[in-house]
Parts: C-alpha cells; structure tokens; sequence
C-alpha cells in the first residue's frame, strides 16, 4: 500500500498543478463573479487542490512523516497553502476573488520546480520530531501563502495604477486593503514561525538561536514586513509605493525560504535537499 | 520628573523613531547576512573601516546592543500607551462618527440584523446604542506588542543567566559534581559552568532506519545531588529538565575504541572517539599523533541494520609514508606496523548539553501571545454601529471598522438597508 502510494504520489502532483493552470486560465478569462470561466476556474481549483491535498496526505501515510524534510514535499505543502488561499478568495464571490488569478502561477510553479527536484523520499534525523517541528513549519507555510496572496494583490494594485485613469477606484482599493491585510498576517505567521523554530532548535541543539544564514534572513524578512506595516499605518504609504515595497518583502521572504538554503552553508540547508 | 518621563516615552512610541530603529535593525543583520561574522573570519581579508566598525562581528558590539535596548523600551512604551486605549474602545459606550452616517427608518430591523450578523451590543444600560463584533479586534494591538516585548524580554533574561556548556562522556564514565563543561558560556549573572550535580552516563541507545541512517539517541544519564539518584532518559530533541538543570541529548555520538599499542618500551593505551557514522556507506575519521611523532589515522565503519559492532581501521604513518594498516573485524589484535595493537573495548561516547539558564519561559511562551494577538489584529477585524439621535429626531447609524473598511463595504449596505427597510 505504502509502495503504491509513493508510485502514484508524483502523477497526483502533476495533475494538480495541470488543474492550477487550467483554474488560472479559465480565471483570466472570467469577466464578472458568476460567469462561466469563473465558476470553471472555481471547480478547477477546488479539484486541484483536493488532487493535492490527497497527495500529500498519501505520502505522509506511505513515508510516516508530514511534508517537510526534502525540497519535493516543502515546495509542495508551499504550493497547497497557495492554491488553499487561492479557492478561499474564489469562494468569498465578491471583486477581491480577482486576487487569486497570479497565485494559481505561483502554485503550479513550485509544484513544477517540486517535481524537477524529484520524489524521492528522505529519513527523519534524530532533531526532526516534536510539535514544535510541525508548528515551526506549518506557520512558514501559512506565512509564504499569505506572502504570495499580499503580493498577489499588489499585482492587481500595479495593473491598475499603470491602467487608464477611469479605472475602478472601488476595486482598487479593496486590493490595497487586501494586500495590507494579508502582508499583517505574513508578518503575524512568520514571526510565530521563527518563535516555534526558537523552541524547536532549543530543545534539538540546546540553543534558541545561533545566527544561522537562514536565521538571519528570516529576521530581515520579519522586520520588512513591519516596516512595511508600519509605513501603511503610520506615514499613510498606499497604491503603487505600498505595492513595490511588499514586493520587495516578497523577495526577501523567497530569499530567506528557498536561496540561503541554496546558496550558503546553512543548518537548514541539511535538509532542504 | 514625570513630565521628563512621560516626554521621553512619547518620543520612544514616536512614529518616525520606531522606523528608523526598524531599518537600524535591518541594516544591521543585512550585515550579519553579508558580511563574514567572526568566527568564521580568518581567510577572508575584510577592509579596515569595516573591522572598525565592528561590522564583522555585529551582535557582540556595543552599538547593536543599545539598538536592542532601544527596541525593547520602545515595545514598553507602545504597549504601556496602546493597552488602557485598546481596552477603552471595547467597552466604550459610543463609538467614532462616521463620515458617511445612514438614516434608520426602522431600528426593530436593523437590530434584528445587527443580532443575525453577530454584533452584540455594548454596556448595561438602556436603550443599547452600540453594537459591536469581533471586540477582540480592539486588542490586537496590545497583544500582538506585548508578545513582541515578552521576546525581547526573554532574551534578555536569558542572555543575562546565560550558563552553558558540554559533557563529552563515554558509556559507564562518572564526572564528579563541580566538573569544569567544556566550551562554556556564561552571562553576566549566570550559573557557574560547572555540573551542579555527580552525573554518570549508564548507557547510550541508538535506533535506526532500514537503510542504516539515525533515527533516535536515548541517553541514560543517573543524576547524583549527594542525597539521592534519579536515572533520566534522554532523548535528541526531547531534553530533561531536573530541578535547575536541563540536559539535551546531542546528535554528536559515537564509539569510543579502547586500544593498547605494544611496541615500544611501554605500552601505549589509547582512547579513540569516532563519530557516528551516518549511513553503512560512510565512514567517520579521527587522527592522532603518538609520542614517538607518529601518527595513526583511525576509520570506524558499521552497518547498523546488522547489529554487528563496528569495524575499527587503524592505519600508522611515519613522516608522511604510510607504514602499517590494520583491520579489527575478525580478530582483536592485529599488528600495525612496528606495533601490535589490541582492541580491548568498544563503548559508546556522547556529548549532552548541560544548560542553567532562566527566562526559557519567558521567550517561549511570547509564541501564543504574538499568535493571538496576530489573528486578533489581521483576522477579527472588529466592526461596530452607534446609534444616535440627530438635532431633527431621527435616528442615525454610523458604521465603523478600524482597519480594511473597504473589505466589509457590503456589510455596511446590508444594515443600512436593513436600517431604512430595504431587503437585502
């Protein structure tokens, strides 16, 4: 059984990340809520995600450990997370559903970049068990979705700006307000993430913190975003400053997930094979 | 005094110090990122300004630590100001006016809606004229900063009682109470880096995945105050905590081979500690030079799966020329080079962290503050209706949310349609 589940697991992932770029497509060509392009990308991405979801559950079960030791199954609990927020916002039925149609790319590519690095399995080390392990990484999953879902929305707010002046302020707005209050929860889950990681390394290593390439990252990535937070409350910034900042924020948080584990010679770099 | 004070906390909560302490911040771990940190530094030639600076070793410096101070108080200050204001606006009796108020044809309706759609109204008395949802909302500022400061404070404390340091002990070896650790490091009000108490390491279990890799390390330690014993398991990832002290299993393992080598004019008896190796495929190392300037380079191979001991390879080299080479598999005694060694023990080594520190607690438990003050502050957006009487009698509604207003515009038209009668 586990066997057969480890030989269909890469298929599934191939078929989700097909129906993620069947739901982008059909949601690009959708002009109100409700039509049928939009209620096809509606079922597109809720078949996806289910293909998915089932996926990851099949390998947990056939492997014996949750999506987070090799690069295959982090890229791919990334990409569920992604695609989850994505149906979420489709479903909600108002303008902001909008948002989801630059996270569905971002979820088939990392399911792409996922089934490049190959299926194959990895052994827990003895330092990878405990709660805290799985509250660490599942709150840098929710930390990069609402990441993407902030950064989504500000590529809606930048397609506006640079679009004619009679635009629709209303719908503008609500992806400005999208986009800040997404970014408030990256900042919010990704904190908590390095506060779990903090628990995690203490009871694994015997220390809380140690200056790690992707400790630090992490730590510049956090206070970006709260100077972008802060910028939003405090000094009024919206609209398209806002939107190239959160950007940057974005940057910064792929930097610190996938390239300081590529590129330095990291703890975390260990596992992230 | 006071008024210094009060002064000089506005100017820590002030808008344009706070950001530029953030991006302080920033700039500065953007150098820890970029710049190599002491002590890795040795190859790398850095230019003198940035040795000046202290750039290579940021977080030791003294200008590091007061922006860290500076960051802490200015999380007081905020949380000191915004808790007494948060707590106001979820039990004040009315809330802000709104720019765009609505007209309430009929208030028995618009209550019942306000009811289904989850707001509760607010205060004792009578009539109710503020409804409220998500009043949690209100806190999530307070929260959110409090967990921040409960981190920042936690760190302090436990930089300050900072006492740490390793035990490397070899299965059956006793070290008495007053141990020197190694590797030590001590806060300014820390606990001596010594073991507090007589510790013995009873035995070291290892358990292993079908290929071979390492799966778990369970150390049975006997913990000796001079009154009586306690025997402890612990495990990598799963430390143990006994009255004042915390013992972490490490993943630094591995046997220790007992060898006597007969040769010369006395026999030499050695202790060779090879590190666990990861896989039946690889091999660990460790060399050591004899007094006679010799050097023998020892190779441990094992293959877990197997149950077997593990394999010692002992090769001798004389002035860089290989002179001898012996393999322990079958036999015990092999001779290597001039020498004729004998394995006269295999035991298991591992290292423990003995850790004293104060303020874990602290630290940790800012987890769930910061938590629930997030999903309060960016989840539950709180909303609220204030009814009033205008100078013309009739009844007003002014809707009102704090933050993401545009987000929950047509929740606003729900009531105000309800308000003058319309269905919704």
């Amino acid at each position: 059984m586990s066997g057969l589940l480890e030989v269909l697991d890469p298929g599934a992932h191939l078929v989700a990340a097909v129906l993620y770029a069947l739901a982008f497509v059909l949601a690009l060509f959708s002009r109100q809520t409700g039509d049928v392009p939009d209620r096809g990308s509606k079922i597109a991405g809720a078949a996806g995600l289910l293909v998915h979801l089932t996926a990851i559950a099949g390998r947990w079960f056939a492997v014996g450990h949750g999506p987070f030791v090799t690069m295959y199954e982090d890229l791919s609990a990334y990409s569920a997370v992604v695609g989850a927020i994505a149906l979420y916002l489709a479903m909600r039925g108002d303008q902001v559903a909008r948002a989801r149609v630059p996270m569905y790319p971002v979820a088939f590519l990392m399911l792409g970049v996922a089934l490049y690095s190959g299926p194959q399995t990895s052994n827990l080390p003895p330092t990878f068990s405990g709660m805290w392990l799985v509250l660490h990484v599942c709150f840098y999953f929710l930390a990069f979705g609402t990441a993407v879902t902030a950064g989504a929305s500000s590529v809606l707010v930048l397609r506006a700006a640079s679009g004619p002046a009679d635009a629709d302020a209303a719908s503008w707005e609500r992806f400005d307000a999208l986009a800040y209050r997404y970014a408030g929860l990256a900042f919010a889950f990704w904190g908590v993430g390095m506060l779990s990681g903090a628990v995690w390394a203490f009871n694994a290593w015997g220390r809380y913190w140690g200056w790690d390439p992707v400790e630090t990252w992490s730590l510049i990535t956090w206070l970006m975003f709260g100077v972008y937070l802060h910028l939003r409350r405090f000094f009024g910034w919206q609209g398209r400053r806002a939107a190239v900042l959160l950007a940057v924020c974005l940057g910064l948080a792929v930097m610190s997930l996938f390239g300081t584990t590529a590129l330095s010679d990291s703890l975390h770099s260990v596992y992230f094979q | 005094m006071t008024r210094h004070l009060a002064r000089f906390a506005r100017l820590l909560r002030n808008r344009r110090v706070t950001l530029v302490t953030t991006l302080a911040a920033v700039a500065s771990l953007s150098c820890v990122a970029l710049v190599p940190q002491r002590p890795s530094v040795g190859s790398v030639a850095l230019p003198g300004v940035v040795v000046a600076l202290g750039l290579d070793r940021v977080v030791t410096t003294w200008w590091f630590r007061v922006l860290v101070t500076l960051a802490t108080a200015q999380l007081a200050s905020v949380v000191a100001y915004v808790a007494p204001r948060d707590a106001r606006r979820v039990v004040r009796s009315r809330g802000p006016a709104s720019h765009d108020p609505f007209v309430v044809d009929d208030e028995q309706a618009l209550v019942r809606v306000l009811r289904h759609q989850g707001y509760r109204p607010v205060g004792r008395g009578e009539p109710k004229r503020r409804y409220l949802k998500n009043g949690l909302g209100y806190l999530g500022p307070t929260l959110l900063h409090t967990g921040m400061l409960l981190a920042m404070l936690g760190v302090l404390v436990v930089t300050l009682t900072r006492s740490v340091g390793l035990v490397t002990m070899v299965e059956g070896q006793t070290l008495p109470q007053g141990a020197v650790l190694e590797d030590a490091v001590r806060g300014p009000l820390g606990a001596p880096a010594v073991l507090p108490y007589t510790l013995t390491l009873a035995g070291m279990y290892a358990e292993f995945w079908d290929n071979g890799e390492p799966k778990t390390y369970v150390g049975t330690y006997v913990v000796d105050d001079g009154l009586h014993a306690e025997r402890v398991d612990v495990q990598t990832n799963h430390p143990a905590v006994l009255q004042r002290m915390r013992l972490h299993q490490e993943q630094r393992i591995g046997y220790a081979f007992f060898v006597t080598l007969e040769g010369s004019p006395t026999p030499q008896r050695l202790r060779l500690d090879l590190p666990q190796p990861l896989s039946p495929e690889q091999a660990t190392y460790k060399d050591r030079v004899l007094e006679s300037g010799e050097t023998i380079r020892a190779k441990c191979t094992v293959d877990e799966r197997r149950r077997e001991p593990p394999v010692l390879t002992l090769r001798l080299a004389r002035g860089g020329q290989t002179v001898g080479e012996a393999r322990f598999e079958r036999s015990a005694r092999e001779e290597l080079g001039t020498y004729t060694a004998t394995v006269d023990g295999i035991r298991r080594w591992s290292i423990v962290t003995v850790e004293q520190s104060r303020g874990y607690g602290l630290l940790f438990s800012s987890f769930f503050v910061v938590f629930v003050g997030a999903v309060a502050l960016y989840a539950l957006v709180p909303r609220e209706i204030t009814l009033s009487r205008s100078s013309d009698g009739r009844m007003v509604a002014s809707w009102y949310a704090p933050r993401f207003a545009s987000l929950y515009s047509h929740e606003r038209e729900s009531l105000r349609a309800a308000a003058q009668g319309e269905r919704s």
